[in-house]
């Protein structure tokens, strides 16, 4: 018990020595809204996905941090699977205006759903 | 819950004792030729039993990458696209060619993920999770392979004394796992510690404020490892 408690503190002191930096990015529900959407087999409640999202992006707003990469892009996919396009559209779009290393892919996935009747 | 995350703490602390004491460092010189911007992380390959490795190890690469400076493509997209065009499983996916991946995403690396331990077995009072992770990142043009990585951890939970707490921890453990895996909580300290330790993970990408000092420093690591090789009979 004695050692536990030992070790539990020197790596307590450890930790704050050698990692624990702020993290730069608002994550809000965005990687659990990525867990709850490929593992959920479809039973995902898609519309609830949505609006934390959205939630996470207005938080980041009021904080005055950035969103963190991959963020729009996923917003969009919720828009097109409710099959609201020009909502994903403009989402995708803010991908690829916050992060110009998303264009290739962006600019392919727009064209096709702009192919799309 | 509170109870688990201090036991998530306590284990962070534990790595970054063995992270900062014992790893050998990464010969990072093949990375420096043409350090990435961008990463197109794939749904990684499923070693264990457990259906829910795969997404749940996925769902927990993103943050600690991005962090690291990178860009992260979008991974539940780029899973989604992958399905929907004909590759059903994470062995598909690593099958698809590099060319191909080039075309539709355009990244500068590609990362495959390999899960090998995902989970809890519980006995009588308590319960051992552990996960491993194993990942290789490769220049998205050549095929090179610029890093490689892999970390194990394993969380034991109950056993803190009396009788009657051991059986409660038992059981908050196994509700949990049902509304919050306790093994994706584990897959982020493993996640973020094979990416992130400072001897072996990757470098700052260029949206991290150490990425210029970061690849200098390397670079002048480099050069003196190669002088004093010069230098030597």
């Amino acid at each position: 018990m004695r050692r536990r408690l030992i070790l539990a503190l020197a790596a307590a002191v450890t930790a704050a020595a050698c990692s624990s930096t702020p993290q730069r990015y608002e994550w809000g529900s965005y990687q659990e809204s990525v867990y709850l959407l490929t593992a959920g087999e479809g039973q995902v409640d898609v519309d609830a996905q949505i609006q934390a999202m959205n939630a996470t992006v207005e938080q980041a707003r009021q904080r005055d941090r950035p969103v963190p990469p991959g963020m729009h892009a996923h917003i969009g996919l919720l828009y097109s699977m409710r099959g609201e396009l020009d909502l994903a559209t403009a989402a995708f779009e803010t991908e690829r205006e916050l992060y110009p290393e998303s264009a290739g892919f962006i600019n392919g996935m727009l064209t096709r759903m702009r192919a799309q009747p | 819950m509170r109870g688990i995350l201090r036991l998530g703490a306590t284990l962070a602390g534990a790595l970054a004792l063995s992270a900062c004491a014992s790893t050998p460092p990464f010969d990072y010189s093949i990375w420096l030729q043409n350090p990435p911007r961008s990463i197109l992380v794939l749904p990684p390959i499923d070693n264990t039993i457990e259906p829910l490795a795969c997404y749940g190890c996925l769902s927990t690469v993103t943050q600690p990458l991005a962090e690291r400076g990178f860009y992260v493509f979008p991974v539940a997209v780029v899973d989604a696209m992958m399905r929907e065009n004909g590759l059903p499983t994470p062995n598909d996916m690593h099958s698809v060619p590099l060319a191909k991946l080039r075309e539709i995403f355009a990244p500068d690396a590609v990362l495959y993920l390999t899960v090998s331990e995902w989970g809890t077995s519980y006995q009588v009072v308590s319960s051992v999770s552990s996960v491993a992770i194993a990942g290789r990142l490769v220049d998205a043009r050549t095929g090179t392979e610029i890093w490689r990585g892999q970390h194990r951890l394993a969380q034991g939970s109950g056993g803190g004394g009396n009788l009657i707490g051991m059986l409660a921890s038992a059981l908050v453990t196994q509700v949990a796992r049902s509304v919050n895996d306790p093994s994706r909580q584990l897959s982020s300290v493993v996640s973020g510690e094979m990416f992130a330790n400072p001897r072996n993970g990757l470098l700052p990408g260029p949206y991290h404020d150490g990425h210029e000092a970061a690849l200098t420093a390397e670079r002048d690591a480099m050069a003196a490892r190669a002088a004093a090789a010069d230098g030597s009979p």
